[in-house]
Parts: C-alpha cells; structure tokens; sequence
C-alpha cells in the first residue's frame, strides 16, 4: 500500500518523498498494537524487507518508533512522537492540496 | 489416530483423516464418494498446494507458497498462514484466522478474528469481530463486525460496524459505524452513513444524507447533500451540497453551503461563509465575509469582513469590524458599526456607529455617532450623541416608538 504518491492532486503525479515513505510505515506499524514483525511490516507497506529494515532503524533512531524484543522476535510501536508526526503529515497533505487543488482520485 | 501424509506433487483422494493431514509442496488433494474432506485435526500445507473439495478441519497451517481451496473451508479453531498466498474458493468459517502476506475469499466468510499482513480481498461479505489488515482491505460484501482496522487503504461496499480505522485512505458505498471512523489520510462514502464519530486528518467526502455526531477533518470536508451533526470541526474548508443541521461548527479556511444551516450553537469561521439559503444559530464568529439569504442568531455576531444578505441579519448583538460592509438589514439589540464600515438599514436598541463609518439609515432607542461617521438618516426614541465631526445628512428625526424591526 501507499498513503503517498500521485492519489492527491490530480494533473501531474506527486512525487513520493521520503516523509510518504515513513507514513505508511508508521500507519502499518500502529495497526499492529506494539506487536508487528518486520515481516508483517514489509507484507503491509509493500516493501521487501532489506529496504525496510533501513527506513524502520532510521526511524527508531529518531525516536518515532520503538523496537523491543521477546522471545528472540523483534517488534516495533509507534511512539507518542510517531503518532505527532503522523498527525501532522496528513494535516500538511490536507493543506498542500487546499493550495493545489486538483481532481481528488481515491483509488 | 493417524496422519496422513501426502508427497510432494502427489495427488490424493481422502474422504476422512482421523489426525492431522500433511501435505507436502505442490500436492493436490481431492475428496471421495462422499464429496467432501474432514479432517479431525490440523491440515498441514508445506508450500503451494490445491484442495479440491470442500473441507473440514480443527485447523490449518500453511507454511508458504500459493494455497488454494476450491471449495469451503470450515477450519474450527484456526487458520495460520505464514508468508502464503490463500484463497477460498467457496465458504469460509475460521475462528481465528492468521495470515502473513494475502488472503482472497471468494466466498461469504466469517469467523471472530481475521489477521492479515498484507491483502484481504473479500469478494462477498464478510462476518467477524476483529479484522485488522497492515495493507488492503476489499470487501465487495457486506462487512459486518466490531472493529475493523487497516494500515494502508479499503475499498468496502457496505459496512454495519462499531469502530473503523484506516491509516491511509477509505472508500466505501453506505452503512453504519456506530462509535468512531478515524481516517490518517483521505475518506470518500458514496450513499448514506451513519456514524457517531468521524474523524479524518486530510480529506473527507461524504454522500448525501449522511447522519453522524461529530465530524473533525483536518484538511477538506465535503458532503454530496444534506447532512445532520452535533460538531462540524474543519481545519481548512467544508463544503455541503445541501443543508446542513447540528450544534456547532467550527472552520478554519472557508464554509460554502448550497442550502440552509442551522445551528442551535456556534458558528465560527476563519475566513468565508457562502450560505445559500438562511442561517440560525447562537453565536457566530466569522474571520472574513458572510454571504447567505437571512442570519438570526440568538447572541453575538461578530463579522471581520462584508455582509451580504437578503433578508438581513439579526442578532443580540451585532459587531462589524472596521471596513467591513453590510449589504442588507442589519438588526439587533446592541449593534457596532465598526470605523470605516458601511452600511445600509441598520435597526437596534442601542446604536454606535464608528469613525468614518458611513451609514443610509439608522433607526434605534439610543444612537451614538462617532467623529466623521456619515448617516443619511436618524430616526431615534430615547437619545441621540452626535460627535462633533460627525454628520447626519437629513435632520434627524425622534419618534416616540420604535418601529417594528425587520426579521
């Protein structure tokens, strides 16, 4: 799945930006309640799980996700500053496309 | 009891397995006389596998590949598919259902919990308590259940459900989702729904005759038709193809309505209000210009930009800002015509009129005009305060009632 890219905006595709990537990363994590695998991740944003793993420990390391392990399994949650970015990311594409406004596509 | 064990790319025919049923990778395993499988206890798939008939069984574990049951399965306790591609045919019922990366059904489905990593396609209904999915859900069915969570986007037909979220964006046709839809990014409903809560971050379209409780979208509202609400909370703008009804609403950027609002709370607009028909409500608070048939409004009124009505404004207290300009009557209690305003007809108990504000006519118990105010005409009951620059352009004229005010 992808909650960036070209849905939004119409005319032109919207290029997908790195904040794009990290949304449906974050989205996918949160439905997993503080116990999504890397795997389940990388079957929900659509990303093999190499890349992933980059984008999931960059975001760690900025403190949107956390990463505990059980039974020698790694699992991610999204922090309450995931959550704030999360937040403000959907606001910032609701008003890009009030700045922007082109047919709206949902697909 | 005894197992059953299939080779690989073998081809059985089983009626009953007393035990688990193993199957090895690419096995194809078809029913007896009888038509169908049952199977007392799991059904073990260990890598693509094609079951042609309908089945029953404890359990199901898959462990990889593409799984295929052309018929129903009814799998009592559980379904655990890990990185596997399955899909039903026919029926499906599982208590639990647990599966990696996809899960098709083709048939009406239920079970307590659906667990999918990545896709959920459903292509009739579907009944449960939980769904959650990290990527797609599709319904094309009836879903029907508790709570229904979704990382990335669903398509649904028709819902009957207690709470949905989807992380990024949501189609789906009409329904009813008695607590709270919260959308990450972008929610579209064709048909009529019935919500308490809806709450999105980007973007929300509704169809007509939509019900809910409250509505907080951070970018975008629209709404095809008429819609009913207690609170109406819009970050940017909303728009409502018909009339809209509720307690409050609150908008950061511009509200347009093509017919009614009414409201037994507040309006508070950053910018814009386009109002096609009349406006009720307690108090409005409004950045920018108002434009709509009629206003009455139980209390305050206070109006940053321009006025445009019909029928005029009323209100228990009516404020334009400096420069603003009503088109329009304007009638309330206590009205304040801001510095620099103009104005038409403007009717109140009490009456001040600003510097360099310019007004046609005035009628009120208690006038006050201030330096370089200009009205055409006075016409007052109780007392007039004239300032020394300002200037009335007909003599004024002090009558013993009150007229009846418009609206």
């Amino acid at each position: 799945m992808d909650v960036g890219g070209s849905e939004v905006g119409g005319g032109s595709p919207r290029r997908r930006e790195q904040s794009d990537l990290y949304a449906t990363i974050l989205e996918v994590v949160k439905r997993h309640h503080g116990r999504a695998r890397i795997t389940r991740v990388s079957y929900g944003a659509g990303m093999p799980v190499d890349r992933l793993r980059v984008s999931i420990d960059r975001l760690v390391a900025l403190g949107l996700l956390r990463s505990q392990t059980e039974d020698g399994r790694t699992t991610y949650e999204v922090t309450p500053r995931g959550q704030e970015f999360l937040t403000v990311y959907w606001r910032m594409r609701a008003y890009t496309e009030l700045l922007d406004p082109g047919p709206v596509v949902m697909r | 009891m005894v197992d059953q064990h299939v080779d690989r790319g073998a081809r059985a025919v089983l009626d009953r397995v007393d035990g688990d049923l193993i199957a090895e990778r690419d096995a194809t395993i078809s029913a007896g006389a009888s038509g169908r499988i049952v199977v007392t206890g799991t059904v073990r798939l260990r890598g693509d596998a094609r079951i042609e008939a309908p089945l029953e069984c404890r359990a199901v574990d898959c462990e990889g590949g593409r799984v295929r049951f052309v018929g129903d399965l009814v799998a009592a306790d559980e379904v655990r598919a890990e990185d596997t591609r399955l899909e039903v045919g026919g029926r499906f019922t599982s208590r639990r259902v647990d599966v990696d990366r996809s899960l098709l059904l083709e048939g009406d489905a239920s079970g307590e919990r659906f667990e999918v990593g990545g896709t959920f396609e459903a292509r009739r209904s579907v009944t449960a308590d939980t769904v959650e999915v990290g990527g797609t859900l599709q319904v094309q069915g009836k879903l029907t259940g508790r709570e229904v969570s979704v990382g990335g986007s669903a398509q649904l037909a028709m819902v009957e459900l207690d709470q949905l979220e989807v992380g990024g964006q949501i189609e789906l046709v009409e329904g009813v989702v008695r607590r709270k839809i919260s959308v990450g990014g972008m929610f579209s409903s064709q048909g009529a729904l019935q919500f308490g809560i809806l709450e999105v971050g980007g973007i929300a379209r509704l169809g007509a005759a939509s019900h809910g409780q409250e509505v907080e979208v951070g970018g975008k509202f629209s709404c095809a038709g008429d819609l009913t609400f207690t609170r109406l909370e819009v970050g940017g703008v909303a728009d409502l193809g018909g009339s809209g009804a509720g307690v409050d609403v609150e908008v950061g950027g511009r509200i347009d309505i093509a017919g009614g609002l009414t409201l037994t709370g507040d309006l508070e607009v950053g910018g814009k209000a386009r109002i096609g028909g009349d406006l009720r409500g307690a108090n409005l608070e409004l950045g920018g210009d108002l434009e709509c048939r009629s206003a009455i409004l139980s209390g305050r009124a206070e109006i940053g930009g321009s006025v445009a009505t019909v029928g005029g404004i009323r209100a228990h207290r009516i404020e334009l800002s400096r420069k603003s300009e009503a088109r329009g009557p304007v009638v309330a209690d206590e009205v304040s015509i801001g510095r620099g305003a103009r104005a038409g007809e403007v009717f109140g108990l009490r009456v001040e009129v600003g510097e360099n504000a310019t007004v046609d006519r005035v009628v009120g118990e208690s006038v006050e005009l201030r330096d370089h105010a200009s009205v055409g005409r006075v016409e007052y009951t109780r007392e007039l305060k004239v300032d020394r620059k300002a200037e009335v352009r007909t003599p004024p004229t002090h009558l013993v009632s009150l007229p009846t005010f418009p609206l």
